[in-house]
């Protein structure tokens, strides 16, 4: 990626201003732990935070000077101002790729958010028969045997050779987690 | 140590030490290739499995799948850029763009012969020095700790050699928030900000799954690339011929020669473990490669790729040193294993391995021919595994995730790692279209924890002499090697002195 580009300075910029105010922040909330000693000689809590985040203020500065003595400020700033809606699309491909970066994203979300109360087995079922099917594999039958089945086979691999609590779910969920697990 | 080394051969060639061995050691493969899981977890679930055994069988199985998983972890770092374990995290610098290159093979090749190598020189290491280089682990205080850490944090221009400050930037962003938590010393919270989960501070492979497998998953949806490599190998390996590639031998002698041994020291200190070998191993093997190889480093070289494997292994055997010498746990794993001795009823400490010699020694060996297994299956390894090229790109998309799902939320069994996993792999994968690396930030998430705790009793001890690092000889010269590696390269790669020395 080029850095001379003005469009890739932009979103270099912009993490680097989150990252230098982030740390900025950091570092004034460290004077709290000033007090967490154990001795006369111990520094303290708060020296080894401060000495990276000073680090961190020092590179991030120096990133900042370095792209604006390279574009300049106000072209920094007016590319900012004319491509607000483009800056977290990077570099742009084509809409097909987008939508499926993004609805995999979402996907992910809607996932973690029903693991808990839904329980392993459906959640997983529904969201690999969605991502594959967002991903333009197969026919819905075909995609469904692969979500089924291969759920199934890692929660057998996972729980029962390897131990490991998958969630089972919350209330009637539950009840229905349990009995297939109890079937497993 | 003849004698005993023949009572080990005797003990584990019975059938069921010979079972519980290969059981181990697929074990071990298996969790160490599947993202999320690693050694730990696996010697961690099965100790309850142990109890039935007797105490030398059970040690032996819990060795053996530590190293299997070590080896493995590779595996999955070359394929799909997932390390399946943090001693594979610098694996993925070389091994992955290996792959995407149509050289997959060869890099699961290399890997696992130059584990197996590292490993076998290890454990021979093992054999031959463990009480007095427990010993001389023992001489080395907190002052000696921090400079090694700090030459590791040196190591960041190498990685990061296309950009320096973005790479630094990463990094202290990971020794920011390996301090997140409990203070390492006075136990109170900070910068939990009144959340109990935060506590414990930031789960290491919740944040590696999200940073490599979500951010990797999500950049080749956006490019439309591939994982895995559907090209067949350039460097084709020929088929029906399962003899090891004892070529690489001549072909990486001095990584191999080197990075064993340095490995192994490494893994002898207590708290380095595996994944600090592997960092200072691909340093070390760039910095002896020509020139002409170092320049590419992190660029898809298969000197990348053996020399991180060479010494994650050789540590992972080396951390085994101070486990039987002292009882002090090398790393994570080992730390688990003392918990199995200590369920078994035996006794770690200086006196273990003369109380101990029959176990000992048959661990001893059980490493040796888990190392000797490997090198000799290498081929088998390879062909099992380069199978996975098989499968269609949207159902290894897939899978990668509800694996990484399962082995972030494996880790405490909670929702939130699962969180933390997601918005580390969705930042991640946009920070990386802007040249931000991200192993840097792995490494100061694995660093950050030993750094703190060795300053500050460091400074403790001193009295808060700051003099202490530099009056410390082994100390002033970790402090002077970081200061040469991280200030050389960066005045060699200055544009201003290129210039003059071309002038010249």
């Amino acid at each position: 990626m080029s850095e001379d580009n003005i469009e890739n300075v932009v979103p270099d910029f912009i993490i680097t201003t989150i990252i230098l105010l982030m740390s900025l922040g950091l570092f004034v909330i460290a004077f709290n732990y000033t007090s967490l000693r154990t001795g006369s000689s111990d520094p303290g809590g708060a020296v080894w935070p401060q000495l990276i985040l000073i680090v961190i203020i020092v590179l991030t500065v120096s990133n900042l000077g370095r792209m604006t003595y390279k574009q300049g400020l106000s072209k920094i700033i007016g590319t900012i101002v004319r491509n607000m809606q483009d800056l977290f699309l990077g570099t742009y491909i084509d809409n097909k790729k987008i939508r499926q970066t993004y609805s995999t994203v979402g996907f992910m979300i809607a996932y973690l958010l029903i693991l808990n109360p839904v329980g392993f087995l459906p959640s997983t079922v529904v969201y690999m028969l969605f991502q594959v099917s967002a991903l333009g594999y197969g026919s819905l039958l075909k995609n469904f045997v692969f979500s089924t089945g291969s759920t199934m086979l890692i929660f057998i691999l996972f729980k029962n050779f390897m131990n490991i609590s998958l969630p089972l779910g919350t209330g009637p969920f539950r009840v229905i987690g349990v009995f297939v697990d109890g079937l497993i | 140590m003849i004698e005993q080394l023949v009572v080990g051969f005797d003990t584990i060639f019975t059938p069921t030490n010979l079972i519980i061995f290969s059981l181990g050691l697929t074990l071990g493969l298996l969790t160490g290739a599947i993202p999320g899981l690693n050694g730990t977890m696996t010697v961690v679930l099965l100790i309850p499995l142990t109890y039935s055994l007797n105490s030398t069988t059970a040690i032996l199985l819990l060795s053996v799948i530590y190293v299997g998983s070590v080896y493995a972890g590779s595996i999955s770092a070359i394929m799909f850029r997932v390390p399946g374990a943090p001693e594979a995290i610098m694996t993925t610098l070389d091994g992955y763009p290996m792959n995407q290159q149509g050289r997959m093979e060869e890099a699961i090749s290399i890997a696992v012969f130059s584990s197996a190598v590292g490993g076998t020189v290890g454990v021979l290491i093992l054999i031959g020095f463990s009480p007095p280089l427990a010993e001389w682990s023992r001489t080395l205080s907190d002052p000696e700790y921090f400079s090694l850490i700090i030459v590791g944090l040196a190591l960041v221009t190498t990685i990061g050699a296309n950009n320096i400050i973005k790479s630094a930037i990463t990094m202290f962003i990971g020794l920011f928030l390996a301090t997140v938590g409990l203070d390492p010393l006075a136990g109170s919270p900070r910068y939990s900000f009144g959340e109990n989960l935060l506590l414990n501070g930031v789960e290491l492979i919740p944040m590696i799954l999200g940073l490599f497998a979500i951010s990797e998953v999500l950049k080749q949806l956006y490019s439309g690339g591939q994982m895995v490599s559907d090209v067949q190998d350039v460097g084709k390996i020929r088929r029906r011929n399962l003899l090891p590639p004892f070529r690489y031998f001549s072909r990486f002698k001095r990584i191999l020669g080197f990075n064993s041994i340095a490995g192994t020291l490494i893994g002898i200190l207590p708290g380095a473990g595996a994944t600090t070998g592997a960092l200072f191993g691909y340093t070390f093997g760039q910095r002896i490669s020509p020139k002409h190889i170092r320049e590419r480093f992190g660029t898809g070289v298969p000197e990348g790729v053996a020399a991180p494997e060479t010494a994650n292994n050789a540590a992972a055997s080396g951390a085994f040193v101070p486990l039987f010498a002292l009882g002090i746990p090398g790393s994570g794993t080992t730390a688990v294993i003392l918990a199995a001795f200590v369920l078994h009823g035996l006794t770690p400490g200086p006196s273990f391995i003369s109380d101990n010699e029959s176990l000992v020694y048959t661990v001893f060996v059980a490493l040796l021919l888990a190392n000797l297994s490997l090198l000799l299956f290498n081929q088998l390894v390879v062909e099992i595994f380069s199978k996975i090229r098989d499968v269609p790109q949207e159902l290894l998309f897939t899978l990668i995730i509800v694996f990484s799902v399962i082995g972030a939320f494996s880790t405490r069994n909670i929702t939130f790692d699962l969180w933390v996993m997601l918005v580390a792999g969705v930042l991640a994968f946009y920070i990386q279209q802007h040249d931000y690396p991200v192993a840097p930030l792995i490494i100061g998430l694995v660093l950050g924890p030993i750094a703190e705790p060795s300053l500050r009793r460091g400074l403790i001890k001193s009295s808060g002499d700051i003099a202490v690092f530099i009056n410390r000889p082994i100390s002033l010269i970790l402090l002077t090697a970081a200061v040469l590696l991280f200030f050389v390269p960066l005045i060699l790669d200055n544009k201003f002195i290129k210039d003059y020395m071309r002038g010249s």
